[in-house]
């Protein structure tokens, strides 16, 4: 399947939204169309991965292991959360939250969604990637204000203003590394605007330039990824979001944003003859994005907010991991596919919570594990795994980080294993209180039943497990060794 | 006998008058106006800088620019505007003089940061710092839109006096794609008004932590 192919079955899917007459149909060929495309791409990815052969991804695209790795994820995320929508809208739906033109909208934009995200992974074109991550925003814009309430329109409005000027900011600094190409290797425009000739040709271009250049790609593209101060915009955004969309939010878009960033660094280290620039500015907004997440979790009252705010910092995390080196960059490719797996598993369960209790204040949930023991039987095992308890992957690539820390920046390590810990009292404390704190009235409630969401929970609870120990064998090492090579120029 | 080159020093002075204009504009269709004018002038520049270069496709983008920037996404802001009967009186943070201040500081700045790396002109960095400013300075929605669309007025001017040659494909999608976003947020913008009664941003405090 060509990226072109890819692109059109995606719009089909998309328009079919609107094709069809009962949202139960709407719901029933989203899902079923999910599954085919998202199988497919996975399928490709795998043989990518392999050295299997693959579709012709050529011109204004591109594809390497590391792009593999990202589209398999996205299309993971992509059939999960489909699979959860068609369940969690329909709940809506027949409880009169989401009419009719909300459902089709929603599967529309779902559809779209997962396009700008894949076009993202696969660009070579700087104007293909910059409208892809641009997209990205507007696809979600709506999704994001779907409840047509105060604070979700709010929500929205931060949400577009903030990320599209990071993503202009973005736009000036791809214009800037065009720029440096056209001045230093004398580039064309249009050869300029390929991001496989920057990294070629980056030897030549001019440091001052490429300085400017990249720090305009990596506070734009950064507001995108959530990293502190720039990070405002994502728990408004992902909280008030229907759960799905805040899965793939905060499961996968905050990694494919990173990933644009990463392109860029390898670009900017080859003009730069070293890394040691870049790795600051990855390793101070690292630092500061885990810190920062840490304080706003200890006094959280809201559980959807609360994933948020981990997402800032698992993306902070895999900031400062990428500031440390090979290893480093290793690590945060561990806990970018770790992370994937189990952040969207966890959105599924506060979803089932939403649904079940009608809020997203802690303070209103309690008794969840008499209520919902299905539900929290999944979500305890994710959240443990998120906290990086073995066998997670998280605990593989947060070891190999702090490893490495420890011996460049001690102290900077040891900071950031108190805000670890501090982040993972306070998500053990408040997820205890959802689960077995008692309510002021007793709950009288119809016994909870397996449904396709568990059934996607437990699909990922699986993965997550069966990754994290794949993480420990020396193949993990020499598959993403490769990965790393993909990443990096010098 | 006026020169091209003239011409393109006359849209280069022309797209700064008029951006900082819109700081001094109490009511929000002057701003809009201000906005277009301003556009017009980057479109001026697009075309002259684009036959300095002896670059014809400039020429067919500039087209783009028109379209949307001076025709299409004013229009649009004022018809959001007049469908949510928003107020068409801006509401400032600072006052006249502190505003002359703040913008007298941004061009400062982007002449130092100009002088820096080699080759990054003035105008397009001083576009995106006041973009970013009147989007701070400015209380209401429809003015952060305008600062947003002046940031990319700023990026596009940076396109035009360094790079140019982007092919015609790349760039009419990124036209697109900005013209998308400044929709969007005017369907937004016309929301919040129905549910706030108000496009004051100061009033979006639900989420506040």
């Amino acid at each position: 399947m060509t990226p072109l192919l890819l692109f059109a079955c995606l719009l089909l899917a998309a328009a079919s939204a609107y094709a069809l007459r009962t949202a139960s149909r709407v719901r029933g060929v989203s899902l079923a169309a999910a599954a085919l495309i998202g199988g497919a791409v996975i399928v490709a990815a795998f043989s990518g991965l392999t050295g299997g052969p693959v579709p012709p991804i050529v011109g204004w695209w591109h594809a390497d292991a590391f792009t593999w790795t990202l589209v398999a994820l996205v299309s993971f995320v992509y059939v999960a959360a489909a699979a959860v929508s068609y369940r969690y809208v329909g709940v809506e739906h027949h409880e009169g939250v989401l009419t009719l033109p909300q459902v089709r909208l929603y599967f529309c934009l779902l559809h779209v969604f997962v396009l700008t995200m894949l076009a993202a992974a696969l660009a070579d074109n700087l104007g293909v990637l910059w409208m892809s991550l641009e997209g990205t925003t507007l696809a979600t814009t709506m999704l994001v204000a779907m409840y047509r309430k105060d604070a979700s329109i709010e929500a929205a409005w931060k949400y577009v203003i903030l990320c599209s000027i990071g993503i202009s900011l973005g736009l000036l600094g791809m214009l800037m590394f065009v720029h440096a190409a056209a001045l230093g290797a004398g580039l064309s425009p249009e050869e300029a605007l390929s991001l496989s000739a920057l990294r070629a040709h980056a030897a030549a271009f001019d440091p001052a330039l490429t300085r400017w250049a990249f720090i305009f790609v990596f506070i734009g593209l950064g507001t995108k990824v959530g990293f502190v101060p720039m990070h405002a915009w994502l728990p408004d955004a992902h909280s008030k979001t229907p759960s799905p969309i805040s899965a793939m939010l905060s499961g996968i878009l905050l990694n494919v944003a990173l990933s644009g960033i990463l392109r860029f660094k390898a670009v900017a280290d080859a003009a730069l003859r070293g890394t040691a620039w870049t790795d600051g500015l990855f390793l101070a907004f690292g630092f500061l994005s885990v810190v920062v997440a840490a304080f706003f979790l200890l006094q959280q009252r809201n559980y959807k907010r609360m994933l948020a705010y981990s997402s800032v910092e698992h993306m902070g995390l895999m900031a400062f991991a990428v500031g440390l080196g090979p290893i480093g960059v290793t690590a945060a490719l561990i806990h970018t596919v770790g992370h994937a797996l189990v952040k969207p598993m966890l959105f599924f369960g506060a979803g089932e919570i939403m649904l079940a209790y009608k809020s997203t204040h802690i303070e209103d949930i309690r008794e969840a594990k008499r209520r919902l023991p299905i539900t929290s039987a999944l979500f305890i095992p994710g959240l443990l795994l998120i906290l990086a308890l073995p066998p997670s992957a998280l605990f593989v690539s947060e070891f190999l980080a702090i490893g490495a820390g420890m011996q460049a920046h001690p102290w900077l390590s040891l900071l950031l294993l108190s805000a670890l810990a501090m982040i993972a009292f306070s998500m053990l404390k408040s997820v205890t209180t959802m689960l077995y704190g008692e309510a002021e009235a007793p709950l009288e409630t119809a016994p909870e039943r397996w449904n396709l969401t568990h059934t996607v929970m437990a699909v990922q609870l699986c993965a997550a497990a069966a990754f994290g120990i794949f993480a420990l064998t020396p193949a993990a090492l020499r598959f993403f060794s490769v990965v790393v090579r993909s990443l990096t120029t010098l | 006998m006026i020169s091209l080159i003239h011409w393109n020093q006359l849209f280069i002075a022309g797209l700064l008058l008029f951006t900082l204009a819109i700081f001094g504009k109490p009511r929000l269709p002057a701003v809009i106006r201000h906005f277009a004018l301003a556009s017009l002038c980057l479109t001026g520049l697009t075309v002259t800088t684009s036959l300095l270069r002896g670059d014809a496709h400039g020429v067919y983008a500039s087209l783009g620019t028109f379209a949307f920037k001076v025709i299409a996404i004013p229009t649009i802001l004022l018809y959001a505007m007049r469908r949510s009967r928003a107020s068409m009186q801006v509401s400032f943070y600072l006052r006249p003089a502190a505003t002359s201040f703040v913008v007298a500081s941004v061009l400062l700045a982007a002449y130092l940061i100009s002088l820096r790396p080699a080759a990054v002109p003035f105008l397009p960095i001083a576009l995106v710092l006041l973009g970013l400013s009147l989007m701070i300075m400015r209380k209401d929605l429809s003015s952060q839109i305008i600062g947003f669309v002046t940031m990319e007025n700023g990026v596009a001017a940076y396109g035009v006096l360094t790079v140019g040659g982007i092919p015609l494909l790349v760039e009419v999608g990124i036209i697109l794609t900005v013209t998308a976003g400044a929709v969007l947020m005017a369907v937004l913008s016309r929301h919040v008004q129905e549910m706030y009664a108000t496009g004051d941003t100061e009033r979006l405090t639900e989420l506040t932590e």
